[in-house]
């Protein structure tokens, strides 16, 4: 080709490369702020199963709180700036629950019997600043319902209202309407759910560990398909949460008991009767009603081997 | 005052006293230009843009023994090399993308930090607060990728045309280096994001540096380069200054040899034109020279403008980098594999032993394509002549590929088949189907594949009242233009695949699947994935798997990647 031809046919592509960058550049702050709005939406996504994961089993999987063990978050009160005010605290919503999150409250509160565990990773919890903030969306999200800007779909409000549940208020720790929870279902370890007339570890038939882990993992579920959530409370590799790890049972049984298995069999049935230092007595008192002797057997199986 | 500064005296002004304004000040802007240009002045660039024939002795050869830019150039080529064949520019390439590389690269460097806790918030930062940002990042990226591929190809047509042969044998040797080392410089930077594409396809690799040999080396080579055991914010900043430091400098160092030793020896001719055993690369008879300046010059400066509008093309319509979640060492994604120009190393991995395959096959072939040159000393160059050679280099080529798809998961990856449904409709990283299924589509309610599936889910329950939670086979319900529709149909196949594959192949016998749709907020819908299954050991407690896909509104625009 000869030079001229090779001049022309450069300049032009040159001008086309100032052309493009140009358009690039008019079209960037818009760009900039549909990636704003892409990356909150896949952030509420991620928060969402995040809380279904670490928060639900406390605070419900609708956010409304469990009786006794923890209020709800998907509370009016909360995003209408009540609940703020009546604490006097002064930053925006955003940082309060990104605070409480991330440094739980390690000291009981507002009469509940427990203390919420620590999530954040600066403070020795489990998850880091972008999945705290994941989770701030998700539950930030809740309060989209009270904004007419938020919900444009009128059908989607509708199932919305019919969903919402009342919340578990946050001062009402000890007491208040019960809330209704599972009859203790049939041919469970304990008749009726009581735990004095539980099967006798002697009698438990033979665990399998490998049925005991999907029980943890929840990939098999207890009687009348509940979940048993052992692993929102104890892990395997020796972080404490809510509950101790698991890590090394077999090592610190207590003096009162003669075995493993009889250790973790009265830890799981009747929670109350043994809680070791440094934790509190949270853990739900209801297993005995929630699975049979072969699952008490499979759970024990499994945890024993940690 | 000094004397000295006395305007009069100035040289300009003498000059203007002695020839007059005008013709004082063109001779000062010719000896500017001739400053600039290191030896052609303004009549002599005047003849060039003209395209005049040089005069003799040429001055246009004056800037390359005068001037930097140009000594690492030589002063003419011959003819024959100076078309698409037999170089098809490959060099010039790797030198425009190493450029464009180190330019980009500039760029991002402002709005990095190589730490674990800001990393991944500056590349959103990039992505969102920086006007251009995101353009630099993908032309970085594709750049990065690119110059893999040309490198690469740079390498097997200098192998072709039997170019690496006596002089040329340590310009080849250099060669070998400079795709080692862009190899390198493409795989430190692959870590620097610290989302989780990075973090495992890098960890992938890292683990090579354990297994060289003796244990005790590996290591030592592994604490070295990670820092410690794990990667984490040590390997994080190493890994950075790999990239921005070493193995640049180093580049910079090969390349400089590299472009010397072409110069020293010339460009080798096409194979057919040169007798068996003749180099004539330095013996150009002065009627087969083409000048660099104007016409190689020209039409380098062509070149870099028609990939550079291929890449801004690219980038605007084509291609952006990917970002995944932020690194997580706790949850490995499944199907996670090394950057595909490592595939080959991950292939050979799943044969045989970790320390053979991953430290001494790549190192015996590194040091053996440095010494090539040196063992392969016959004076054959034309194709016909080196039919051993050539075909070497083709099994080579095929042993690559083979092995670099033996790298991806299609090759000997045992998963339980539930798991790849998930993964097929929800993976943990990328959008997924499910994830692309308009929000509109997903209507809520509880879907089966079949009526198997829908049996086994209502049983003993009251279906006939209204607003119960009984499932519905899904071709029933949905309208067939729903996009819901079309990923029900993908989930059916592949749990009926499931059932027909033997339990110890990860198949699920007697599978029974649902997708139920709930409203979990406003703007936000959840997709929950359900399978169960019999269990082999027993009969009466079926196993299962869910996982549960959250679909915001906003999350995914159709289209997209």
């Amino acid at each position: 080709m000869p030079a001229e031809q090779q001049a022309l046919i450069g300049t032009l592509m040159f001008f086309a490369i100032i052309v493009i960058t140009g358009w690039i550049a008019v079209n960037e702050q818009s760009r900039m702020a549909e990636f704003d709005q892409q990356y909150n939406a896949r952030s509420t996504q991620r928060g969402a199963a995040l809380f279904a994961t670490n928060c639900a089993p406390c605070h419900g999987a609708n956010g409304q709180g469990t009786l006794n063990i923890a209020p709800g978050v998907n509370n009016p009160d909360l995003f209408n700036g009540k609940r703020l005010k009546e604490l006097n605290f002064t930053g925006t919503l955003r940082d309060y629950l990104a605070l409480t999150i991330s440094g739980g409250r390690p000291a009981k509160s507002g009469g509940w019997p427990n203390p919420m565990p620590t999530w954040g990773q600066q403070f020795g919890g489990p998850l880091r600043q972008d999945q705290i903030r994941d989770i701030v969306n998700y539950i930030m999200n809740w309060g989209c319902i009270y904004d007419d800007k938020c919900v444009a779909d009128e059908d989607e409000k509708k199932i919305l209202l019919a969903q919402a549940v009342t919340p578990i208020p946050p001062t009402n720790g000890g007491g208040g309407t019960p809330m209704p929870t599972a009859p203790p279902a049939a041919g469970s370890v304990c008749e009726g759910g009581d735990i004095t007339k539980c099967v006798p570890l002697a009698d438990l038939p033979p665990g399998d560990p490998a049925a005991g882990e999907a029980l943890y993992n929840q990939t098999a579920m207890g009687l009348g398909d509940q979940p048993v959530v052992c692993k929102s409370c104890h892990t395997l590799d020796g972080t404490p949460l809510v509950g101790p790890s698991w890590k090394g049972i077999a090592d610190r049984v207590p003096d009162q008991y003669g075995s493993v298995e009889e250790f973790i069999y009265h830890s799981i049935l009747n929670p109350s009767e043994y809680v070791r230092d440094g934790f509190t007595d949270a853990m739900p008192k209801d297993f005995g009603g929630k699975i049979d002797d072969q699952m008490l057997a499979d759970l024990i199986a499994f945890i024993k081997q940690q | 005052m000094d004397s000295n500064l006395d305007l009069k005296d100035a040289p300009l002004v003498k000059r203007i006293r002695e020839v007059g304004l005008r013709q004082a000040l063109y001779e000062a802007l010719n000896d500017t230009v001739w400053r600039i240009t290191q030896g052609v002045d303004i009549a002599e660039l005047r003849a060039i843009l003209r395209g005049d024939p040089p005069g003799r002795p040429n001055p246009r050869l004056r800037p390359h023994a005068d001037s930097f830019w140009f000594h690492i150039r030589p002063g003419f080529y011959h003819q024959e090399v100076t078309g698409l064949y037999p170089t098809f520019r490959l060099g010039f390439l790797s030198t425009y993308f190493f450029v464009l590389e180190f330019l980009t690269g500039l760029f991002l460097m402002v709005f990095y930090t190589p730490s674990t806790n800001l990393a991944y918030d500056n590349m959103l930062n990039i992505l969102s607060n920086v006007p251009l940002g995101r353009v630099m990042r993908d032309l970085h990226r594709l750049g990065a990728e690119a110059m893999v591929v040309i490198v690469a190809l740079h390498m097997l047509r200098t192998f072709w045309t039997a170019s690496y042969k006596k002089p040329r044998g340590f310009t080849w040797a250099t060669g070998v280096l400079l795709l080692v080392v862009t190899l390198g410089l493409s795989y430190t930077g692959y870590l620097l994001p610290w989302d989780q594409l990075a973090y495992w396809a890098v960890t992938i690799g890292a683990s090579m540096a354990e297994a060289a040999p003796p244990p005790v080396v590996g290591q030592f080579v592994n604490i070295l380069l990670k820092g410690a055991p794990d990667l984490g914010q040590s390997g994080l900043l190493r890994f950075y200054l790999l990239h921005v430091i070493l193995f640049p400098s180093a580049l910079l160092a090969l390349l400089s040899m590299h472009y010397y030793k072409v110069v020293l020896h010339g460009h080798s001719l096409p194979p057919e034109s040169e007798n068996v055993g003749e180099d004539s690369a330095k013996r150009i008879p002065v009627e087969k020279r083409m000048y660099y300046i104007p016409d190689i010059l020209t039409s380098e400066v062509l070149w870099t403008a028609v990939i550079t509008l291929i890449l801004m093309i690219a980038v605007t319509f084509l291609y952006h980098a990917p970002l995944e979640n932020w690194a997580n060492p706790q949850s490995t994604p499944l199907h996670t594999i090394a950057p595909w120009y490592f595939l080959w190393i991950q292939g050979m991995l799943k044969l045989g032993d970790k320390t053979l395959t991953g430290v001494i096959i790549p190192t015996i072939l590194v040091v053996a394509f440095m010494l090539w040159p040196y063992y392969d000393v016959g004076p054959f160059r034309r194709y016909f002549m080196r039919r051993l050679g050539i075909s070497l280099s083709l099994l080579f080529v095929i042993f690559i590929v083979v092995t670099s798809w033996m790298g991806t998961p299609a090759f000997a990856v045992q998963t339980s088949k539930d798991q790849e449904i998930f993964f097929e409709l929800a993976p943990t990283e990328q959008i997924g189907k499910v994830r692309r299924v308009p929000y509109e589509d997903l209507q809520s309610g509880v879907y089966c594949i079949d009526t198997a599936s829908c049996n086994d889910l209502n049983k003993g329950k009251d279906c006939a009242a209204a607003n119960n939670t009984c499932g519905k086979v899904y071709d029933q319900v949905l309208s067939r233009s729903s996009e819901l529709y079309t990923v029900m149909t993908e989930y059916k196949h592949m749990v009926e695949d499931a059932r027909r594959t033997p339990t110890d192949r990860g198949g699920l016998q007697n599978a029974k699947a649902y997708l139920t749709v709930t409203q979990l907020q406003a703007n936000l819908k959840g997709v929950t994935l359900r399978i169960v299954w019999d269990n082999p050991n027993d009969p009466a407690k079926p196993l299962s798997n869910e996982q549960l896909v959250p679909v915001d509104k906003h999350g995914y625009r159709p289209g997209e990647e």
